[in-house]
């Protein structure tokens, strides 16, 4: 071969040679451009915290309700929570006319429930008697009255006493006659039985002309009041009680509701229908607007923040496991420009009305007033240990999620970095972190963070 | 006329040998020039199990380039084997040379006990295949610590007979007297072999690197070996790993592996065939 041709051999050999090496790194950049370029986690065992935030407010220790007496509407409401308010200071405005109208609804419906029998008590209950077989012409009391020891409770027609007794004696003095009668005849046995008639006749004549003597009046014969008159005028007196009288009477406690209610009214009306604060203090709560009729409930409630305050809220049924007394909570006001750390819960309890559980906590931050919202941070962590990621790097796939991890081969190149897919399941997770079970990797597997580029199966990637 | 007739059948029967013995080349050249599609029509009956023929058309329906692009340009892992290739087959060339041109220098000038036995051996043990070293190879490669490396194939290749006997041709037919002047004008033996040796023994040095390179080049038993770690493997071994979904690289791979052996062919073709000719002419 000729020495020319080896030569351009030679050169051709080199330039062969120096191309494959500049090519070398072209395609080694052209390579690592198109690798993605990942950062990795590992799993961290550890228990999951969960940041559960619940609202709640600001009160006073001293709770003071008001109530007004139902069903009487509200023409103004004069404050709002959180204001402050001294003693007497207006807070509702009630509506005078139908205030009046209540009154007086209330005042006959007592009227009429103390002239039944059925509104007082039998218990300690003195029955008045009288003689039978008199007609009563003129009752004096009736239900509910009171009267005092001596006072007339009915009178008995007179004439007809007169009569009546008269008719008596017509009849003992007949008895006589036929007794002495009946001695002349020497017919002792039937005079004897005759003696014991005329006895027992002498003994009621007796008793009818004492009553007709003293006026055929019957009087009371305890102080008390009358809680049933069992005769009517014109009626015939009976052997059973005329009348009943109570010397301390029990009323039915629907009277004395009412009793107590119009107490109220009456109170209300002389204060013009205002509704005013009891005491010096912070409005916590008003449940009344105007137009509203009121109910059974508080209308509104008066803190007084000189006893303390503390913060309640009502923490859901089912995140009542994450907190417990003695438990250390975070705190913040107004949008986080005030934060308590670590304060105590003094106190969790059901509350009167829904469910889940009141948290009362105590706060000792002179720039917080009675009324304030706030929201209520617990840190609870879950019961197990949980291998974690963040949740961030977790992909989803109809609902399924799932991750890359990065295997670590030896490649042609050298240490070369492989993503495979692996389905995880979720134990438990927060806002950050989620817990996986049932899962091959363990805390020495690298799982793909971020990618500069989406990823697939089998892909390779390089750390960044 | 006659002499011309008689010898045409002899032509054509060396015609149709040449063309069984290129045609193998000709498909690993062409084939890569072609498009996927057309590839897979190619190559996928080699895959299938459907008993169909590979088909090959010599033109290809779209030449393209895009195969040597996606090599040269998308695939790093083919300059990582070249150049550990390039690596290895010049360091054992290098180191080869530094030990069998004195070996080669002391079996053709110097005279000494047992020297013929020695030469004997060596032509023994250059007969003996790889693989009946292979074991005891390992073993000591393991027990220097240098499996794994670059360095366990380099190693015994290094000290490989053959070249010495290649080399020793050379150094043999180099007359005793312009040695022997040499010595007279004072020169001792290094001076001789620098400057009276290594020239005129040249065409044997060459046609030993030629005929080595060539060898080191397409060597796969010993780097299949001894070397684990795909990142020092050469590219005697990357091209069969390559899976027929890479087929369209693996052809174009093979053109560009083609390259380095076919230019050390062309520059020392002339010494390799005078190597080969006084190997077999004054043994």
């Amino acid at each position: 071969m000729k020495e020319e041709t080896k030569q351009r051999a030679v050169k051709a050999f080199l330039i062969f040679l120096a191309a494959m090496f500049v090519l070398t790194f072209a395609s080694r950049a052209v390579y690592a451009a198109k690798l993605p370029k990942v950062t990795y986690t590992t799993l961290k065992y550890q228990k999951i915290p969960h940041a559960l935030k619940f609202s709640g407010n600001v009160d006073a220790v001293n709770k003071i309700p008001v109530y007004i007496p139902e069903g009487l509407r509200v023409t103004a409401v004069k404050a709002d929570c959180g204001d402050s308010v001294g003693r007497s200071n207006v807070i509702i405005q009630l509506d005078r006319r139908q205030l009046s109208d209540a009154i007086i609804s209330l005042e006959n419906q007592i009227e009429l429930e103390l002239g039944s029998a059925q509104t007082y008590a039998p218990e300690g209950q003195v029955p008045v008697f009288t003689l039978p077989d008199l007609r009563l012409i003129e009752l004096c009391v009736s239900t509910g009255d009171s009267v005092s020891k001596g006072d007339t409770l009915f009178r008995l027609d007179s004439d007809y006493l007169s009569r009546f007794t008269e008719q008596l004696r017509r009849d003992l003095n007949a008895d006589i006659v036929s007794l002495n009668e009946l001695a002349a005849t020497g017919e002792g046995s039937s005079a004897d039985a005759l003696k014991g008639v005329i006895s027992e006749k002498q003994q009621i004549y007796d008793e009818y002309r004492r009553f007709y003597e003293s006026g055929g009046t019957v009087t009371a014969p305890v102080s008390g009041t009358v809680t049933d008159v069992l005769v009517s005028v014109g009626g015939m007196t009976m052997d059973t009680a005329a009348v009943l009288i109570s010397s301390s009477p029990e009323i039915s406690a629907s009277v004395e509701e009412a009793k107590r209610k119009l107490a109220e009214l009456k109170e209300l009306n002389d204060n013009e229908g205002k509704v005013c604060s009891p005491e010096i203090g912070v409005i916590a709560d008003i449940n009344l607007t105007e137009g509203d009729i009121t109910d059974n409930s508080a209308a509104f409630t008066v803190s007084d923040p000189a006893d303390g305050i503390v913060f309640r809220a009502v923490i859901p049924e089912g995140d009542t496991g994450y907190i417990s007394e003695g438990d250390k909570v975070d705190l913040s006001f107004r949008n986080g420009k005030i934060r308590l750390e670590n304060c105590e819960v003094k106190r969790i309890a059901k509350p009167i009305k829904g469910d889940g559980r009141k948290v009362v906590i105590e706060l000792n931050d002179d720039r917080l007033k009675a009324g304030e919202n706030g929201e209520l941070t617990i840190t609870a962590f879950s019961a197990e240990n949980y291998g974690c990621i963040p949740l961030s790097i977790i992909n989803e796939d109809k609902g399924d999620g799932y991750i890359y991890r990065i295997e670590e081969t030896e490649g042609f190149l050298g240490k070369e970095y492989v993503v495979h897919r692996v389905d995880i399941n979720i134990a438990d997770q927060n806002k950050n972190i989620a817990g996986l079970i049932d899962t091959s990797l363990d805390d020495t597997t690298m799982i793909v963070q971020t990618a500069s580029k989406e990823l697939s199966e089998g892909q390779k990637v390089r750390l960044s | 006329m006659k002499k011309n007739m008689r010898t045409l059948p002899v032509y054509a029967v060396f015609a149709l040998i040449c063309a069984a013995v290129i045609f193998p080349v000709l498909i690993a050249v062409l084939l890569p020039f072609r498009g996927n599609d057309e590839l897979r029509a190619t190559l996928d009956p080699l895959t299938g199990s459907d008993g169909s023929y590979s088909s090959f058309g010599i033109v290809a329906q779209y030449p393209t380039l895009d195969n040597f692009r996606d090599l040269l340009i998308f695939t790093p892992d083919f300059y990582k084997v070249f150049w550990n290739s390039v690596l290895i087959v010049v360091s054992i060339l290098v180191f080869q040379l530094l030990v069998a041109i004195p070996s080669a220098w002391a079996f053709a000038r110097f005279d000494f006990r047992g020297k013929k036995l020695l030469f004997d051996l060596y032509v023994i043990f250059m007969l003996v295949p790889f693989q009946v070293t292979m074991l005891s190879d390992h073993i000591i490669l393991d027990r220097l610590g240098l499996l794994n490396t670059r360095l366990a194939v380099i190693i015994p290749a290094v000290f490989s007979t053959f070249p010495v006997f290649l080399i020793y041709r050379g150094f043999a037919d180099i007359p005793r007297d312009i040695a022997d002047s040499a010595r007279i004008d004072g020169a001792n033996e290094w001076e001789v072999l620098r400057y009276i040796g290594l020239p005129l023994g040249r065409s044997g040095i060459l046609s030993c690197v030629v005929i080595c390179f060539l060898d080191m080049w397409n060597m796969v038993e010993q780097p299949l070996a001894f070397i684990q770690d795909k990142a020092l493997y050469p590219l005697s071994i990357y091209l069969p790993m390559l899976d027929m979904g890479l087929g369209a690289l693996m052809l174009a791979a093979a053109v560009i592996t083609l390259i380095p052996a076919a230019f050390v062919f062309i520059i020392g073709q002339d010494h390799l065939e005078q190597g080969i000719i006084a190997s077999a002419l004054k043994e």
